[in-house]
């Protein structure tokens, strides 16, 4: 029996509605109990914490820890490794490696001491799903869970074609319970598809190859399968077009969706990811223009969807990895260095390419701009994570540079 | 009969009136620590209720057919059916040579002991090592492949798998450029042209053929609408079903491959012949692959293993990234044993590199040539060994070999194996896919469920059940010393 006294710490709870009040929090048996129920006889870890926020675990919402592309990630970046490297202690902290690439055990590790309890790896095909379980089981300490990529599964795109709503919901719902998934995801809706028969990406109203129906109506659909299996993370949606420019008009028109679909479960209808990437406003890169002031609008005007950022982190070298093939395609050729790319089963494909974002260079500055803009004039601000696709535009320890640019102007001026 | 290897020396194969060699001869010349390895200890089979098993995956190489039948009577496998050859023979005679109890090696005998005796015994030689390789995994699942890395870790030691001396180029390729990678299905449903290279499936990965490329696709018809380019050094069996063949000069692959890059790339190739192929069919495959709508190119051995090593796979790579500027294509690289693949995996979320890596200095490292664990052996740096569910006595040089003679030997193994013979402690272990569970990854990384579809010979346990033992014990013993 553990019993653990966390005292006079300034605690946040904001599903109770706690703001800040001085008290004494206990646990006993992983459980969060009335101080009175712990028992001074069977010994009582006490923690000061006075002067200290004491606050639930941190969740994030997207961060890629897991799974096929990290893992190859990890192969393709030896480099990333090197002068990273940190020894074990015997017999239990276990050796970490590498930074936009790190392994297991820096992952568990570094979300822990940042205060985050629950991480999601937000794109698994099915058909790999076995293998994001197993480096999840392997990172220690916080708690993991994983998105499950739906959009370009041949199966599925049959039973949009076929029209029948139940049977697209029953299917959903064995994918997520087969694959032991907590929600559908959908990256680059339908390109995919296009991309493995005819190596090219496609628009929220572009039909389909060989389907003739549009990303849009796949959405629909299975935001609609979602409504109806009630699940409590509706739908997480890449847009299309990622990474190109004028992209935002496609976001605005995705968000949009949320309003037209038949709801019948409570809660937001859509989530969309990483507005960063799907937020450029100009029609080529050097007209780009932060597209985020008009996202920040429809978030403000459309209660069905929530977002996070994707914010981007000036300095930072990562690794770009995402199941968007045809976008992972143009980068390459922006980089001209590695590329790596893979075509999984009729269930999708995903691409890797390493990148570094300039503080001089102006397409990275107006990718900072956008996460920024998009946070700072939000309303409901209990819509809006903060994530850096993790480690697309930075890495998740990155976040605390992220909190202090939204909290102080003096933060976000660039030195 | 005669091999005519192009470029190299005539190899004769002829009837011989000798005497066939022993088995304890060789392991006298190997200089083996024992000579009578007590093999033909079959498990007793009893006769009994009839069960068929469907959806087996075959636990032997990396094509890890998933779609067998296994029919049982009692403890008895009586029939597989969707197997090749291969797999019948593995799963009709799992019982047979299987090592039933452990054993420590006394002088030149092998004794039996308790488990609790040989773990003991396999607990002090690793923590009485300075460098202990642990070798192996690979025909196991990625449980077992990850406790192993664990311990090597804890040890201070190195860990290594096979690809080692197989596809180890491809992952130090895919280091410096990448690569494009396809999976079975995409194969099956889009591919129009299949260039195996290297590879020769038919005798490596026997339904390879049958699973990928016979079949009609969505998007393709059966083998009539795919076209198969066979390129090797001799003509297959393979290269007589294939509707083009080319002849390349031993070890000269990558001038081939570069002058495909260069026809691609609309670059005057100056000389007539190319690693023994004439310019003009170099220039009608570069056309036959950029005019192909879904392309891949199988490759094996022949090119990771033909001399310059990664060069061949990286310029590979190069050129299928090139040939995306036209069209789709991929390379599948043809893995060999059934998870192989996975212990690259585990030991990449576990230690960011894919195999030969060592934690001398308590964090993981892979300098290829120094800390492969051919190269550890023959170089004589480590000083006890963990064999986990591998023969290296029968794979390995000489050299390498001579080093397992010297130094303590610890072997996991449902099998007698040479390697036993050289062995200090032998723990036996239930057969991953037959007596265990556990998950293995197909050449194209998919991950597949290996089932258990028997109870291991009663007191064997699993190798992840072991390794957890055994590194328990590690720390006990070595927190006791401290
Ligand atoms: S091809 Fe390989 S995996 Fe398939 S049955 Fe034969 S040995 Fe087993
Ligand atoms: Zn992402």
């Amino acid at each position: 029996m553990t019993q653990i006294l966390i005292k006079n710490g300034y605690v946040f709870d904001p599903l109770n509605g706690i703001k800040g009040e001085v008290t004494d929090i206990a646990i006993k048996d992983g459980k969060i109990v009335d101080p009175r129920e712990l028992n001074p006889e069977e010994g009582i870890t006490v923690i000061n914490a006075s002067g200290k926020v004491v606050m639930p675990g941190g969740i994030d919402i997207h961060s890629h820890i897991a799974g096929p592309k990290i893992n190859i990630g990890r192969m393709m970046r030896p480099e990333d490794h090197y002068t990273t490297n940190k020894p074990g202690v015997f017999p239990y902290i276990r050796a970490e490696t590498g930074l936009s690439t790190p392994n297991v055990f820096r992952i568990g590790y570094e979300y822990a001491i940042m205060g985050y309890t629950l991480v999601a790896e937000p794109a698994t095909p099915p058909v790999m799903t076995r293998h994001t379980h197993h480096e999840l089981n392997a990172i220690p300490i916080i708690d993991k869970m994983a998105y499950v990529v739906v959009d370009s599964n041949w199966m599925l795109l049959d039973l949009i074609t076929n029209n029948d709503p139940k049977l697209l919901a029953a299917y959903l719902s064995w994918i997520l319970k087969a694959t032991k998934s907590y929600a559908l995801k959908l990256v680059d809706p339908g390109s995919d598809f296009a991309w493995l028969l005819q190596g090219r990406g496609l628009d929220i109203s572009d039909e389909l190859p060989v389907y003739n129906f549009t990303p849009a109506d796949i959405i629909k659909s299975i935001a609609e399968a979602a409504q109806v299996l009630n699940l409590p993370h509706k739908l997480h949606v890449h847009c299309n077009r990622l990474g190109f420019p004028g992209n935002y008009a496609t976001t605005l028109r995705t968000m949009e969706l949320a309003l037209n679909i038949h709801r019948v479960s409570e809660g937001l209808a859509l989530h969309v990811t990483h507005v960063q990437f799907t937020g450029y406003k100009g029609d080529s890169w050097s007209t780009l223009e932060s597209g985020g002031e008009e996202i920040a609008k429809e978030l403000n005007s459309n209660p069905y969807v929530s977002l996070d950022l994707g914010q981007a982190i000036p300095d930072r070298a990562v690794t770009t990895m995402t199941a968007d093939a045809t976008f992972q395609f143009v980068l390459y050729h922006i980089m001209k260095n590695k590329w790596y790319s893979s075509d999984i089963e009729s269930d999708g494909a995903s691409g890797i390419v390493p990148y570094k974002y300039k503080k001089k260079n102006y397409v990275n500055t107006v990718q900072w701009v956008i996460g920024l803009e998009v946070a700072l004039l939000a309303r409901d601000i209990s819509r809006v994570f903060i994530a850096t696709d993790h480690p697309n535009a930075g890495l998740f320890t990155d976040y605390p540079l992220i909190f202090a640019w939204l909290m102080s102007k003096k933060a976000r001026k660039i030195p | 009969m005669e091999f005519h290897h192009l470029g190299t020396k005539k190899i004769f194969v002829d009837t011989t009136t000798e005497p066939v060699t022993s088995l304890e001869e060789i392991l006298r010349i190997l200089s083996a620590k024992v000579l009578q390895i007590p093999h033909g200890t079959d498990i007793p089979l009893k006769s009994g209720e009839k069960r068929i098993i469907e959806n087996v995956a075959c636990p032997i190489c990396a094509e890890l057919c998933d779609y067998l039948k296994i029919e049982i009577t009692g403890n008895r496998i009586v029939r597989n059916i969707g197997g090749c050859a291969k797999s019948v023979s593995k799963f009709l005679n799992y019982h047979k040579d299987r090592i039933l109890k452990p054993y420590i090696r006394i002088n030149d005998k092998l004794v039996e002991v308790s488990l609790e005796e040989a773990l003991d015994k396999a607990a002090d030689i690793l923590v009485n090592a300075k460098y202990p390789l642990i070798y192996g995994l690979s025909i196991t699942s990625v449980k077992t492949d990850e406790y192993a890395i664990q311990l090597a870790e804890l040890l201070r030691g190195a860990v290594d798998n096979p690809s080692t001396f197989c596809h180890g180029p491809t992952s130090l390729a895919v280091q410096e450029v990448g690569g494009v990678f396809t999976t079975f299905s995409d194969v099956i449903n889009l591919a129009d042209l299949v260039i195996f290279w290297g590879s020769d499936p038919i005798n490596s990965h026997v339904n390879h053929l049958s699973r990928n490329i016979v079949p009609k696709g969505r998007f393709i018809g059966g083998r009539k609408d795919r076209k198969i380019v066979v390129i090797d050094i001799r003509r297959t069996e393979l290269a007589n079903m294939a509707d083009l063949f080319i002849q390349v000069k031993p070890g000269r692959d990558v001038e081939l491959i570069t002058a495909l890059r260069m026809a691609l790339h609309d670059l005057d190739i100056e000389v007539d012949n190319v690693a023994g192929v004439p310019r003009d069919m170099v220039y009608k495959l570069a056309d036959m692959m950029a005019s192909a709508k879904y392309g891949v190119i199988m490759y094996g051995l022949g090119i990771t293993e033909n001399g310059v090593k990664h060069r061949s796979v990286e310029e590979l790579m190069k050129l299928v990234q090139d040939l995306n500027e036209y069209t789709k294509f991929a390379v599948m690289p043809m893995r060999g044993h059934y998870n192989v693949v996975g212990s690259n995996e585990a030991s990449l979320w576990l230690t960011g590199y894919p195999y030969a890596v060592d934690f001398a200095r308590g964090f993981s490292r892979m300098y290829v040539g120094v800390t492969t664990a051919m190269d550890l052996l023959i170089n004589g740096d480590v000083d006890a060994a963990l064999i986990v569910g591998h023969d290296p006595v029968a794979s390995f040089p000489r050299k390498a070999v001579q080093h397992l003679s010297r130094i303590p030997v610890i072997v996991i193994d449902p099998k007698w194996s040479l390697t036993t013979a050289f062995a200090d402690v032998i723990i036996p272990s239930g057969m991953t896919g037959i007596e265990c569970e556990g998950s293995a990854y197909r050449m194209d990384k998919i991950p597949i469920r290996m089932k258990k579809i028997l109870d291991p010979p009663p007191g064997v346990l699993c190798d992840y059940e072991i390794l957890k033992l055994l590194i328990d014990r590690v720390i006990n013993k070595k927190v006791g010393k401290a």
